[in-house]
């Protein structure tokens, strides 16, 4: 594969990364953002491939196989898991209607694009498109975390943020070193173990949305 | 030897973790959690003696300098005071019903795999292994700070995992950034380790460093407690069992600030001084103005030491801001001065609450009637924390006030000289409210535990003779330190 098409694949990709991104925004049922949480997993391993067959990386491999394994597939089963645990009916309002989050995502899209065009001289060393994507990807996870009332919600948010990150880190440095990848996704692992667990808890000590508890003020 | 102790200093805490899981027998769970502690200790103890004869080591992606040493010692020095406040206090809360005695090892464990993980970050030479060991410490003690299980723990646990992992996530973008620019100039193999890119760092992209440090800031930021993306900080620190508490605000935030300070030698030297610390002092100013009210309005007492740690965190940031040798070094000795003072400070404060019954300190009055060590342990502290010599955070706050001074920083200045003084008496008319009067209905009248006690008196003794003088060998080891971060 030459240079130019591997930059042309991995713009592609980072658009459907983006339009994944606007799923999980506009998902109105839990299991939809999961499913496009899943499909986004699922394109950074694709990318991941892509880069480690351009550059002969094999540790590329690695992280991409690691990826497709752990975040499509067995987080987005444990969320699914913990849906059909938590029975969810009832579908609560996100704390700014969906259009305006839509409207504050375009924002952050283009904020992101703006930003990376600045660093002038360092896209030089970044394939393609890559960076804002990232940024972007990155920013709006949080963007979800914020506006979304409901705990399954905030930790798509937060798988998608972290999604970024390693799509920034796949393409700006064809990847960290391998321990620290792999480290990285052990802690995600970890960190949704412990989110599924205090959610499920809270449902069977308060019957409450954990996300929705707001007693601690001042 | 030094390099044995470097992997021995984390399997250590990691081994007491695995072996509390093996018994539920409260005295024997203590032993160990005091006997670990205290062998954490001996071997910092010897680390830093070869450190000081030999200079830094490293070991694969553990490393030790001065810098790392002065945060490892407060760890350990914290840690073990904890172990034997643990004793006393958990002998109080099984008989009140606040700690289930079933599951006791499952604390004690996660007590020390938290520790574990701050140790790995201290000794972090490899940014991405800072990274995992600072998650590490969030996952671990998010679970510790839910752990009394009602529902008010549960959402202020939930709100620390949500807010350090966004956070922290800022801190990931952060590193992949400045590890670019590290290996556009000397290639991916050791472009992750500190040491490494500190001796590349003048030919680093600025630019690109830059927007790295600022995801830094924000990232580690978050966990450090700095204003505006403090907000767990004060449900974490108010609903967790005492004994994290004061390791949270202890130890946890300073190794953030640690997380910070690396971060800060690299982009000071690819983008300049003036760039980092222009940052450094607004997240500081904020910090210090956004915690005063709430201060001064706050009526939970373990709320009100949590945004106490918002402003002192904010001094250690307005510390490194103004730079120099002088605000550098003021700056690190805020770190363990507020570190002691702030678990002594919660030491007392949790013993007075088991007392009264309530956090409210509109409850608890006349303590210096109805337990009269415990409480002139409260006041010290309250007096040290606000600022008042002889005690040791009066002066790293004058050495602070002389960085700025130096640099001529006159607003900056003016504005944490105002908020001292308010927080000042703020904390002076809580702290005299609870001790003196007349003691409620509601107070218990049992004599006080000893082994809390031991452990105010371990604590307050180090804040006492740091406020005195400080002792040869530890002024040498800060002055190393802050050459370490000024260069």
């Amino acid at each position: 594969m030459n240079a130019e098409s591997v930059y042309t694949i991995v713009d592609d990709l980072g658009a459907l990364l983006l339009f994944t991104m606007i799923l999980i925004i506009a998902a109105g049922q839990i299991y939809r953002a999961i499913y496009a949480v899943a499909a986004q997993s699922l394109l950074i391993a694709i990318a991941g491939g892509v880069l480690a067959m351009a550059t002969g990386n094999v540790d590329l491999w690695v992280i991409a196989g690691v990826t497709l394994g752990v975040k499509a597939i067995a987080l987005p089963w444990v969320l699914l898991w913990v849906v059909r645990r938590m029975n969810v009916r009832r579908e609560v309002e996100p704390v700014i209607p969906v259009a305006a989050t839509l409207a504050l995502a375009v924002m952050v899209v283009v904020m992101s694009f703006h930003l990376s065009t600045s660093l002038g001289p360092v896209r030089q060393a970044i394939t393609g498109n890559a960076l804002p994507v990232g940024i972007a990807l990155t920013l709006l996870g949080v963007l979800v975390m914020a506006t979304r009332k409901t705990a399954l919600h905030q930790m798509v948010g937060l798988f998608a943020s972290e999604n970024g990150i390693f799509f920034t880190a796949m393409a700006v440095t064809q990847g960290m070193p391998l321990i620290i990848e792999i480290g990285v996704i052990l802690d995600v692992i970890l960190a949704a173990l412990v989110m599924a667990i205090m959610v499920l808890r809270v449902r069977s000590t308060v019957d409450a949305d954990i996300a929705s508890l707001d007693r601690l003020r001042g | 030897m030094a390099e044995t102790l470097l992997w021995i200093l984390p399997l250590v805490p990691t081994a007491t973790a695995l072996a509390m899981l093996t018994t539920r027998d409260r005295r024997i769970l203590s032993a160990i959690d005091v006997g670990s502690s205290a062998v954490l200790v001996a071997l910092t103890l010897a680390l830093a003696r070869e450190v000081e004869a030999g200079g830094p080591r490293s070991l694969g992606v553990l490393r030790v300098d001065d810098l790392g040493l002065v945060f490892l010692l407060l760890l350990v020095v914290l840690t073990l005071a904890v172990s034997i406040y643990t004793v006393g206090w958990l002998r109080q809360a099984v008989a009140v019903g606040n700690m289930n005695a079933g599951t006791l090892h499952f604390y004690f464990a996660l007590v020390h795999a938290f520790v574990a993980t701050m140790v790995v970050a201290v000794l972090a030479d490899n940014l991405g292994v800072l990274w995992i060991a600072m998650e590490g410490t969030t996952i671990t003690s998010a679970v510790l700070v839910g752990f009394h299980g009602h529902r008010y723990g549960l959402e202020a646990a939930w709100k620390y995992i949500i807010v350090t992992t966004i956070g922290i996530s800022f801190g990931l973008f952060g590193t992949v950034l400045v590890y670019a620019a590290a290996a556009a100039v000397q290639g991916g193999a050791g472009a992750m380790s500190w040491s490494a890119i500190m001796q590349v760092a003048p030919a680093l992209d600025p630019s690109i460093v830059r927007i790295g440090f600022i995801f830094v800031m924000i990232g580690y930021g978050t966990k450090a407690g700095l204003a505006p993306m403090h907000l767990w900080l004060p449900d974490a620190h108010s609903q967790a069992p005492t004994p994290v508490s004061a390791l949270l605000s202890g130890v946890l935030i300073k190794c953030a600030l640690l997380g910070i300070i690396r971060f800060q030698t690299i982009a000071a030297a690819a983008c300049g001084a003036a760039f980092t610390e222009e940052v450094l002092l607004v997240f500081g100013l904020i910090s210090i103005v956004v915690a005063t009210p709430f201060i001064l309005a706050q009526r939970d007492l373990k709320r009100l030491l949590g945004y106490h740690s918002v402003e002192h965190v904010g001094i250690v940031a307005l510390g490194l801001g103004f730079g120099g040798t002088v605000g550098t070094y003021g700056a690190l000795l805020h770190v363990v001065n507020h570190g002691i003072t702030k678990a002594l400070a919660f030491f007392a404060a949790g013993t007075a609450i088991a007392r009264y019954g309530s956090r409210d300190m509109r409850a608890i009055r006349g303590l210096l009637a109805v337990a009269p060590i415990g409480a002139t342990f409260l006041m010290l502290a309250a007096l040290s924390l606000a600022g008042m010599p002889p005690f040791s955070i009066f002066v790293s706050e004058i050495l602070v006030l002389r960085g700025g001074i130096g640099h001529a920083h006159w607003v900056a200045i003016g504005i944490f000289l105002a908020m001292v003084v308010v927080i000042f008496a703020g904390l002076l008319h809580h702290a005299g409210a609870m001790a003196f009067g007349r003691p409620s209905a509601a107070a218990g009248r049992e004599s006080e535990a000893w082994t809390p006690l031991l452990a105010m008196l371990l604590l307050a003794a180090i804040m006492v003779l740091l406020g005195i003088s400080i002792p040869a060998s530890v002024d040498g080891l800060f002055r190393r330190a802050t050459e370490v971060v000024v260069g």
